[in-house]
């Protein structure tokens, strides 16, 4: 049985030989998984079998994590979108409410479950958070334009997001097959030479 | 759980036993949390209150949070009330007083929910203590044999 | 040849255990803290496109104080240097972790095997 430092170099042949480093990449530089069509080109005994499915094991982990950052970053877009959408209209609102010279009257929340009556006169500015407990006063049509900037900038994310996740899919699912049809040659290869006379010594 | 039937049982049942009270004091102790949380928030909101629903702050400048992240400037107006929610999301309106009593009220609620609370995280802490006590005998008694 | 100093597995698991939450809990805080270093980068950008006269407010300890991008702007800045430099100290604890592991790994010649049930 090889030693660890020889199944590493003959994961490194593996890789090697499936060209897995100029395979195609999605348009986030997602590299595209390799399909081994008939493993008996790329794995030749028990040594090469080894090396190949933890080659496989490392992509697939890449991959898997790949996928758990990308679900993050789609969380994240999905909670921040509505309230993008949301303080961009309100502000559309203002404006018109300002051309037409006209005051709002409108309730805010002093506390989780107590609120407050304000009026709003026409204004020409309002202040928008920045995070980093900073907030910007803006004029309103300057507002109006960042905001609708900052929507169209998060749904494109969003896009780009599930692409990524169904290019990624495809990719886990093609190494699992891969690990599968790999493990199954080599319960293959056992069996027949299990079979084989006695006198015959195999390494 | 009379002390004699407990004292019949294997080291291993004991054991059983209490990491299973021992699950219920924490949860217990979860919901205690959960109460006090509640009401340090019902204080803030008669503190908030306090400050901010009075006749003479009619009028007066103040930036209204009218988006999570939106931030208007305008005025104070009916300053001498303020929409309280009551339960499933119906607001309404209420004076200081009436709003002082209410939160007030809920506090007062939850004191007596604490209380019983209380009174069954000492039980149940006892419970443990006595188990324990009974553990340690037969641990001592098993090592000696 | 036993090592007899060799704890039982239930213990080196538990140690194992231990580590890897540790080193968890390192990362996650490193990644919390990188997120508050974006954020304030794109703050900074944010305020820096801006002419420095503009009406700027921070929110410290629960109280915003009323300013202008000029004088918001630095604070800012220093307070991305701080995050900055708690992540630099968290990474040298997160190597310092890893050595710890490798070595006790080494030592009871401990050799971490992926559970065989979890889904391929």
């Amino acid at each position: 049985m090889a030693s660890n430092d020889e199944i590493v170099q003959l994961a490194k042949r593996a890789a090697e030989k499936l060209r897995i480093n100029d395979t195609e990449t999605n348009p986030r530089g997602i590299p595209k998984a390799p399909f081994i069509d008939q493993v008996e080109k790329f794995v030749a005994n028990a040594d090469e079998a080894e090396a190949m499915l933890r080659m496989l094991q490392s992509m697939l982990d890449k991959y898997q994590s790949m996928e758990a950052v990308t679900l993050q970053k789609k969380a994240s877009l999905n909670q921040r979108v509505p309230d993008i959408k949301e303080t961009l209209q309100t502000v559309e609102f203002l404006k018109e409410q300002a051309a037409k010279s006209k005051s709002t009257v409108t309730t805010y929340e002093l506390d989780e479950t107590m609120h407050a009556h304000a009026q709003i006169d026409p204004t020409d500015a309002v202040c928008l958070w920045l995070g980093a407990n900073v907030m910007l006063e803006y004029p309103i049509d300057e507002a109006v334009e960042l905001l609708t900037e900052r929507l169209d900038a998060a749904n494109k994310n969003l896009k780009d997001c599930d692409e990524d996740l169904e290019f990624l899919r495809e990719a886990i699912t093609t190494i699992q097959v891969n690990t599968a049809r790999v493990y199954n040659w080599d319960i293959q290869r056992r069996k027949a030479e299990k079979s084989r006379p006695e006198h015959e010594v195999v390494t | 759980m009379s002390e004699v039937s407990l004292e019949q049982l294997p080291i291993q049942e004991l054991a059983k036993i209490k990491s299973s009270i021992q699950n219920e004091f924490e949860s217990l102790r979860n919901s205690l949390e959960q109460l006090l949380v509640a009401q340090r928030k019902f204080r803030n909101c008669i503190a908030t209150a306090q400050a901010t629903v009075k006749e003479e702050n009619n009028g007066k400048p103040i930036l209204v949070p009218l988006t999570a992240s939106l931030y208007v400037p305008g005025k104070q107006i009916r300053s001498d009330k303020v929409l309280v929610d009551i339960g499933t999301g119906y607001y309404t309106e209420k004076t200081l007083d009436e709003t002082v009593k209410f939160y007030q009220h809920r506090i007062d609620t939850l004191d007596d929910n604490l209380k019983q609370l209380e009174k069954l995280l000492n039980e149940k802490s006892s419970q443990i203590q006595t188990l324990d006590l009974i553990l340690v005998k037969k641990l001592q008694e098993s090592r000696s044999k | 040849m036993a090592d007899d100093r060799r704890p039982p597995p239930a213990d080196l698991q538990r140690q194992y255990d231990e580590f890897k939450s540790k080193l968890e809990q390192i990362n996650l805080k490193i990644s919390e803290l990188d997120a508050e270093s974006a954020d304030h980068a794109v703050v900074i950008k944010t305020l820096t496109a801006v002419p420095p006269d503009r009406k700027a407010y921070r929110l410290i300890g629960g109280i915003l104080t009323e300013g202008t991008v000029e004088t918001v702007l630095p604070a800012v800045k220093a307070n991305k240097e701080g995050i900055e430099k708690v992540i630099v100290q968290l990474k040298s604890e997160l190597s310092r972790a890893e050595k710890d592991l490798a070595s006790w790994q080494a030592k009871h010649k401990v050799q971490i095997v992926r559970d065989p049930t979890a889904a391929m």
